[in-house]
C-alpha cells in the first residue's frame, strides 16, 4: 500500500505526467468560471465553464432554459462589477427576469449589429479585447474558419464565450472546448457533453430547471 | 531665456504642394501682384533652369511641363498659425515672424531635455508632419532667426557668446527692406560684422533709429518683447491631395498627418475632444461630413487614428476625393488618467470604453444598450432598453422590494405570435399542456394600451416551456408572448 501511494503522490507532482482524468496541472485555478450549480460544478473538468475558450450550447428549440444554465455564472459575475457582453440576441429580453435571476441590468451590455458579418466582427473584438468576462452570443451559421478565429480571440482575451446553436451544429465539427447538447426531459435538464477537454462522459448529465 | 527659431524658407510652396514636395514635376510660385515673378521653385524645377526672379513667362518657355500656382499668403498665414498651435505642445510662448516660428525654449528645457536634444524631437515631429525647416538657437529671438536663415550650424546658449557669433553672418538675413539692403550693399557692409564696427549715430542717419534698435535687440543690448500667441479655441486643418483618388486609403496618410497636428494641439492646450469632425472635400461638389463621438474626452491622436479607421474603411466613395478637413470647436479640459503602477492586469473602465467606442464607430451609436426595468405591469412595457453612453450616470439601484418578484420569462416575443386553435385547445407543435396560471394582468387603461389578459405557463412535446396567454376579449384567442430561454 505505501508504494501505491507513494507511487499516486509522484505522478501527481510529476508537472509533465497527466492522468487522464485530470485538468492539465499547468492551469491556474481561475481557468473556470463557478457554474452556480453543484452538479455541474463536480462534473465538469476544473469545477466550472472553462475561461479563455468557446463554450457551445446546442439546443433543437427554444424555451429549453438554454441561457438560465448560464445566467446563475452571469451573476456572479455582475456581483464583481465585472462587464458581460450580449451579442445578437435572438429576441428581446426581458429585464424583469435578469432582475430576478440576481443579474446587475447596467453591467450588461446588449449589442444588436446589424447583420451576421458585424455580429463576427464584434463578437470577435469583444473576445480579443478581454474585458468582458463573459460573452453571450448568438451566430447563425458560422463556418469551422470562423469558430477557430473565435477561440483563438476567446483565448487572447482570456473570456468565457458562450455561444447558443441550433441542432445542425452537431453535424460540424467544432474548435470549441465544451459542446453541451441540451435536451429536456421529464421535468429535468437533460445534457448530453458531446465534446469536453480532459474529461470523457458516458451519461448526460441531469440537473433540476434552473428556471 | 533661451529662443529656438523655426524658419520655413519654402512655406508657400509647402503649403500648396504639401504631398507631392519629392516629385518630378517642375513647381513654380508666382506672385500675382509683381508681374507674375517667380518668387519659390522646387528642386525639379531648379533643374530646368528656373529660379526666383525670372517671370513666369520666362519660366514656361524653359519647360513645357510646369505647375504654376499663384502665392496665397492667407493660407501661409493659416498654416503658420496651425503650427503654433501644434507646438505650444513644446512651450507656451510662441510667436509668429514672417515664414518663421519663434519658441521661447528657457522654461521647457528642464521637462524635454538639453536644447540640442529638444531641436532634433521638433525637428523630426516638423519633417513627420512635412513641413522641411531650418533652426536656429540664440539667447535673443532675432539671433535665433538669424541664425536659422544663415544655417549656422552651432547652438549659441550664452548672451557673451552673442557678438562673436553674430559677426560673421551676411547681411542677407537681417529683416530690412530692399532698400535699405542696397544701401548696405552700396556701402561695402557684407557682414554684420562691419556694421557692428560702424559709429551708431551716422548708421541711424542713414538707415533709420529702427535698423539700429534692431541690431542692439539681437545683441542683447535692448529687450527684445514678443507677444505670444493665443490660439484659437478650435482646431480646423485641411491638407489637399495633387490629385483626387478614388480609393480610401490614400487618405488615411493624410489622416494621419493631421491627427498628428491635432495631438499636439491639444497637449498644448491641456484639452480634450469627445466629437470630432472630418470633411472629404471633392473637386466640384460640397464636402460630405463625417462625425466620431466619443464617451469621454480624449487627446490620444493613435487612438482616433483606429476609431476613425472603423469609420473609413467601409467606406467607398462614389467621386473621387481630393483632401480631407479635420475640425473640431468643442474642447474641453482634460488630464489623462494614470495608470497603476503595479496592477497591470485589472481591466479598467477606459478598456470597456475603448471597447465600446470601437464597437459603436463601426456598428452605429444605437447598437448598444443596457436594460432597465420599467415599473409597469404590461410585459412588453416593463423592459426599456438605452443607449449604453446614458448608463453611466444610471446608477446601481438596489433591487426594487416592493415590486413584487414574477416568474418571467427570459424572452419575449414582439409582437406576440397567434396561436392556432385545435378543437378549443392552444396548439405549438403539438398539444400544450399548462402547467401554471393563470396570471391575470388587467392594466393600461389611461394610455389606450390596455391589456386584459391571463397568463399561463405551458409546455408542449418537446418539452419546452412557453409563456401563453388567453385574451379576455370576445372570441377565444390564445398568443405566445415568451420563451422560458
Amino acid at each position: 500500500m505505501k508504494t501505491v501511494t507513494e507511487l499516486q503522490s509522484l505522478l501527481r507532482q510529476h508537472p509533465h505526467i497527466w492522468r487522464g482524468n485530470e485538468q492539465s496541472s499547468h492551469q491556474s485555478v481561475t481557468a473556470t468560471l463557478p457554474t452556480g450549480l453543484p452538479v455541474l460544478d463536480s462534473a465538469l473538468p476544473g469545477g466550472g465553464w472553462p475561461r479563455g475558450a468557446l463554450t457551445e450550447i446546442i439546443h433543437a428549440h427554444h424555451g429549453l432554459g438554454e441561457v438560465s444554465l448560464v445566467l446563475p455564472a452571469i451573476a456572479a459575475l455582475n456581483q464583481q462589477q465585472a462587464p458581460v457582453a450580449w451579442i445578437a440576441p435572438p429576441f428581446p429580453l426581458c429585464a424583469p427576469m435578469l432582475d430576478y435571476m440576481g443579474l446587475a441590468l447596467p453591467h450588461n451590455l446588449v449589442i444588436t449589429p446589424n447583420n451576421e458579418a458585424d455580429s463576427l466582427w464584434a463578437l470577435e473584438q469583444t473576445l480579443r479585447h478581454g474585458s468582458c468576462n463573459a460573452v453571450l452570443a448568438w451566430l447563425s451559421s458560422p463556418s469551422a474558419t470562423q469558430l477557430r478565429r473565435l477561440q483563438l480571440a476567446a483565448e487572447t482575451g482570456g473570456v468565457a464565450a458562450f455561444l447558443f446553436r441550433s441542432k445542425a451544429a452537431l453535424q460540424q465539427s467544432s474548435p470549441a472546448a465544451l459542446r453541451i447538447l441540451l435536451s429536456n426531459q421529464a421535468r429535468q435538464h437533460q445534457l448530453d457533453i458531446i465534446k469536453c477537454r480532459g474529461r470523457f462522459f458516458r451519461q448526460p448529465i441531469r440537473l433540476p430547471l434552473v428556471h | 531665456m533661451l529662443w529656438l527659431a523655426l524658419y520655413f524658407p519654402q512655406l508657400p510652396l509647402t503649403v500648396l504642394t504639401r504631398d507631392c514636395a519629392d516629385s518630378d514635376t517642375a513647381v513654380a510660385i508666382y506672385d500675382q501682384q509683381h508681374r507674375s515673378i517667380i518668387s519659390h521653385c522646387n528642386t525639379a524645377a531648379r533643374q530646368q533652369g528656373i529660379h526666383p526672379g525670372i517671370t513666369l513667362a520666362a519660366a514656361r518657355s524653359l519647360t513645357t511641363r510646369l505647375t504654376a500656382l499663384p502665392r496665397d499668403r492667407e493660407l501661409e498665414t493659416r498654416t503658420l498659425q496651425r503650427l503654433a498651435g501644434w507646438s505650444q505642445q513644446f512651450t507656451h510662448h510662441v510667436s509668429l515672424d514672417e515664414n518663421s516660428l519663434l519658441l521661447e525654449i528657457g522654461g521647457s528645457l528642464k521637462l524635454l531635455g538639453a536644447p540640442a536634444a529638444l531641436q532634433r524631437q521638433i525637428s523630426q515631429a516638423l519633417l513627420h508632419l512635412g513641413f522641411p525647416h531650418v533652426t536656429g538657437i540664440a539667447p535673443t529671438p532675432l539671433a535665433a532667426l538669424w541664425f536659422a536663415r544663415a544655417r549656422y550650424p552651432q547652438t549659441v546658449t550664452q548672451s557673451c557668446d552673442l557678438p562673436k557669433a553674430l559677426s560673421g553672418l551676411p547681411v542677407t538675413v537681417l529683416s530690412c527692406s530692399e532698400q535699405q539692403l542696397k544701401n548696405l550693399q552700396g556701402m561695402g557692409c557684407k557682414q554684420l560684422v562691419q556694421l557692428f564696427r560702424l559709429p551708431t549715430a551716422s548708421l541711424a542717419r542713414r538707415l533709420g533709429s529702427h535698423f539700429v534698435q534692431m541690431l542692439d535687440k539681437a545683441r542683447g543690448e535692448l529687450p527684445d518683447l514678443r507677444q505670444p500667441w493665443q490660439a484659437p479655441s478650435c482646431f480646423d486643418s485641411q491638407i489637399l491631395l495633387p490629385e483626387p483618388v478614388i480609393h480610401v486609403e490614400p487618405l488615411f496618410f493624410l489622416l494621419q498627418r493631421l491627427l498628428l497636428e491635432l495631438g499636439g494641439f491639444l497637449r498644448g492646450h491641456g484639452a480634450g475632444i469627445q466629437s470630432l469632425q472630418l470633411d472629404l472635400l471633392y473637386p466640384s461638389q460640397p464636402p460630405d461630413t463625417l462625425t466620431l463621438g466619443l464617451r469621454k474626452p480624449t487627446n490620444n491622436a493613435s487612438r482616433l487614428l483606429q476609431l476613425w479607421r472603423e469609420k473609413l474603411e467601409p467606406l467607398t466613395l462614389k467621386t473621387a476625393a481630393e483632401g480631407l478637413r479635420l475640425y473640431t470647436d468643442q474642447l474641453q479640459p482634460f488630464a489623462p488618467e494614470s495608470d497603476d503602477l503595479l496592477d497591470s492586469h485589472s481591466h479598467s473602465q477606459q478598456d470597456i470604453d475603448l471597447l465600446l467606442e470601437r464597437l459603436q464607430t463601426r456598428l452605429g451609436e444605437n447598437s448598444i444598450k443596457i436594460l432597465q426595468r420599467h415599473a409597469d405591469y404590461r410585459p412588453e412595457l416593463s423592459t426599456m432598453t438605452i443607449p449604453a453612453a446614458m448608463a453611466q450616470q444610471a446608477s446601481t439601484t438596489t433591487r426594487a422590494q416592493t415590486v413584487p418578484q414574477l416568474q418571467r420569462p427570459l424572452w419575449l416575443l414582439d409582437p406576440p405570435r397567434k396561436l392556432h386553435m385545435k378543437n378549443g385547445e392552444p396548439q405549438l407543435d403539438g398539444n400544450l399542456h399548462l402547467l401554471q396560471g393563470p396570471e391575470r394582468i388587467e392594466s393600461g387603461w389611461w394610455d389606450g394600451q390596455d391589456v386584459r389578459r391571463d397568463y399561463y405557463i405551458a409546455t408542449n412535446r418537446h418539452q419546452q416551456k412557453l409563456w401563453i396567454y388567453h385574451l379576455r376579449a370576445p372570441g377565444n384567442l390564445w398568443f405566445l408572448h415568451g420563451y422560458f430561454g
